[in-house]
């Protein structure tokens, strides 16, 4: 290269947040030798969340050497089982999908995000051109030709295009000068695990309840993580709950159908939003993960879409800079910000409308997509029934 | 960057003065990819992606490589404030970049500088280079609809390039069409350069560009049209050459 820098070195890409976004994007730069640094200080994972891996995440995962570090902690998800305990929907108390039958081995894969978190980090770690800034950003500037960092502990980075990938409250997003539209939800999410006394088979069950669906997810053994969404009265009263009461109250809620069912170590309660930036890319910035999209944890689509933001982006990067060219031009951004702009809208406005329907046929939508195969004749009188609800103009007051 | 009125400029057989200061006025906005030079910046990742796949197949190297041009003596021609330039330069590849007008030279110079990138700028025209030099790639990139004599100037940039190299050349092809769009379409209506940058009788066909070629034994070994979709704001390479397209020229023997 003829770089002539003098002062600080130069980076091509600075990526900021080390939660699995942040170390995606920044392992699939390095892996086409771009110059990144990542920002991101070593913490212990905080909370014991699983993540649905669909087929998409796990090609991904895959082409950046990931997957082979993590697949044997991972549990496929054969069958997804949504299940009507409302005594609103009339017509379908319980529907199936199969991954067989729309030609898949799996939906996905399930997988604690500690897990993946060592893995990414390890693939992370054997990549020359990654360097590890093993602190937190505290200011960003933005100026015509590149963006400087400076980091809780005085070290200053330099780069030409920054990844925000931190989190829900990106210090990037507001450098960048990108506004948020923010819903709050009236909804928590608690997040436990499981043991059960019958074995799951790979079945992932939801059972929509009328405070909203409670979800458990197959775990290695026989083991499942559970998502329970409800009123914040609710969670905080299930968060009081001595895990003997909570057991019992989750085989409560899942009708006993894996047997006695205890409950591990560790819960958290995330209060639920949707909160959507005004842009996706502006000033040499681009925006990755939740600091991107906050979505109810419904249909697995958080991370997911999160990968993708990572996959888009390094794809981007890649290109423009095997052409030569800044990776932070305002051209370059303008084309992130499009790319990712109708996958992310969409995907928003699929699970607000789930999350208000009851219905999260997302996922098995989102599996079909991706082989071009349709489940329109399961999924069609699911619509109707959501149309019945009357949620189309929830839809409309979105788009 | 600050925008200077041409005073000087180098006196060349191939220059045409009136042209010159027509692009000088221009160098200020050159970097700004949503001025005046937008139809540039847009257009710009095309023909660096055709140059590098010529370059890297020419040269055995691999395309998807961040230093695939090292080691390669570059000569651009033409080369404005460095828009193909700096790409390059990037990509590993000692890059000489001249033109003849002093504004463009200074705010390529000043741009480079900023980038970090060592690039070669050089106030002069092919004709005034020193004749032993050589260049593995020659790149001339929309300047042979402006010189005066498109023959003497590809025989100068013919004898500039080692016998195992290449040269680029990209124009507008003096058809109907061309007529109808680049000048009233093109630079009217897509702003592709601000008015009167170009002169339609001035434009090179593919043949004259052959004929001019083949008398330095050099042979077109790829050629592609430019078009541009105004509905998708996109510009795309074509088989299409009426009005905008790219050669790579190498020997013949
Ligand atoms: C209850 C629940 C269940 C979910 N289930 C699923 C699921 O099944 N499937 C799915 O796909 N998604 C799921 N999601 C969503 C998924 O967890 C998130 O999309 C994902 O964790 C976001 O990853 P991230 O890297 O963008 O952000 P985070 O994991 O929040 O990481 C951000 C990182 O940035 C760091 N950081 C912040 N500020 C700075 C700074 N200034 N400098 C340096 N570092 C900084 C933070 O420390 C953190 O490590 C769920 C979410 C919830 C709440």
């Amino acid at each position: 290269m003829n770089d002539t820098s003098a002062d600080l070195t130069l980076y091509d890409v600075a990526v900021v947040g080390g939660g699995p976004v942040g170390l995606a994007t920044a392992v699939a730069l390095a892996q086409a030798e771009i110059r990144v640094a990542l920002i991101a200080s070593r913490k212990p994972y905080p909370d014991n969340r699983t993540t649905a891996l669909l087929s998409g995440s796990v090609d991904f995962l895959q082409r950046i050497g990931v997957w082979e570090r993590c697949e044997d902690k991972a549990t496929a998800l054969r069958t997804m089982r949504l299940v009507d305990d409302t005594r609103r929907l009339i017509r379908a108390p319980e529907v199936r999908f199969n991954s067989e039958e729309i030609g898949l081995d799996t939906f996905g894969y399930n997988i604690e995000n500690r897990e993946l978190l060592i893995a990414l980090e390890a693939r992370a770690a054997e990549c020359p051109t990654l360097t590890r800034i093993d602190d937190d950003a505290e200011a960003i500037d933005v100026t015509e030709l590149n963006v400087t960092i400076r980091t809780r502990q005085g070290g200053v980075v330099a780069a030409r295009l920054v990844v925000g990938a931190d989190g829900r409250q990106s210090i990037c997003r507001d450098a960048a000068g990108i506004e948020v539209k923010r819903r709050e939800l009236d909804q928590a999410a608690m997040t436990f695990n499981v043991t059960h006394a019958r074995p799951h088979h790979n079945v992932s069950t939801e059972f929509h309840t009328p405070n909203g669906p409670c979800v458990f997810v197959p775990l290695p053994g026989n083991r499942s993580s559970v998502v329970w969404v409800a009123s914040p009265a609710e969670a905080k009263r299930l968060m009081a709950l001595s895990d003997e009461q909570l057991s019992d109250a989750a085989e409560r809620a899942m009708h006993s159908i894996l047997g006695r069912v205890s409950v591990g170590p560790g819960r958290h309660v995330f209060p639920l939003a949707i909160e959507q930036p005004r842009q996706f890319a502006k000033n040499r910035i681009v925006l990755a993960g939740e600091a991107a999209h906050v979505l109810p944890p419904i249909g697995a689509q958080g991370l997911n879409l999160g990968l993708r933001d990572a996959s888009d982006i390094a794809d981007l990067v890649i290109d423009t800079m095997t052409r030569g060219e800044d990776p932070g031009n305002p051209l370059a951004l303008a084309q992130f910000d499009s790319r990712r702009r109708n996958d992310i809208a969409s995907r928003t406005m699929a699970i607000d409308l789930a999350n208000r329907s009851l219905l999260s046929d997302f996922l098995p939508m989102q599996a079909a997509r991706a082989t071009g195969l349709h489940l329109l004749n399961a999924i069609r009188p699911l619509r109707r029934i959501a149309m019945r609800e009357g949620l189309a103009p929830t839809w409309r007051r979105l788009s | 960057m600050t925008t200077q009125t041409e005073t000087s400029h180098a006196a060349s057989p191939s220059v045409d003065p009136d042209e010159v200061a027509k692009f000088s006025k221009l160098s200020a906005e050159w970097w700004d990819p949503h001025g005046k030079m937008a139809p540039l910046h847009k257009i710009n990742p095309l023909r660096l992606a055709f140059i590098r796949d010529a370059v890297c197949r020419k040269f055995d190297r691999s395309a998807r490589s961040l230093n695939c041009l090292s080691g390669l003596r570059m000569l651009d021609i033409g080369c404005g404030a460095g828009l193909l330039c700096e790409p390059f330069a990037r990509l590993g590849a000692q890059v000489i970049g001249v033109d003849p007008s002093e504004s463009n030279i200074a705010a390529a110079k000043l741009h480079a500088e900023r980038s970090h990138l060592s690039i070669d700028y050089r106030c002069t025209t092919l004709e005034q280079m020193d004749a032993r030099e050589r260049f593995d790639i020659v790149l001339a990139m929309e300047v042979v609809e402006h010189v005066t004599d498109v023959g003497a100037f590809l025989d100068r940039c013919a004898a500039i390039m080692k016998p195992s190299g290449l040269m680029v050349v990209s124009t507008l092809n003096r058809t109907w069409k061309s007529f109808a769009l680049a000048i009233v379409g093109a630079e009217y209506v897509l702003r592709w350069l601000p008015r009167g940058t170009h002169q339609w009788e001035k434009f090179v066909t593919p043949e004259e560009l052959t004929r001019h070629l083949e008398r330095n034994k050099l042979g077109i070994t790829e050629q592609a049209g430019v078009v541009y979709s105004p509905f998708a704001d996109r510009w795309s390479t074509s088989s299409d050459m009426d009005v905008n397209y790219m050669v790579v020229a190498e020997s013949l023997e």
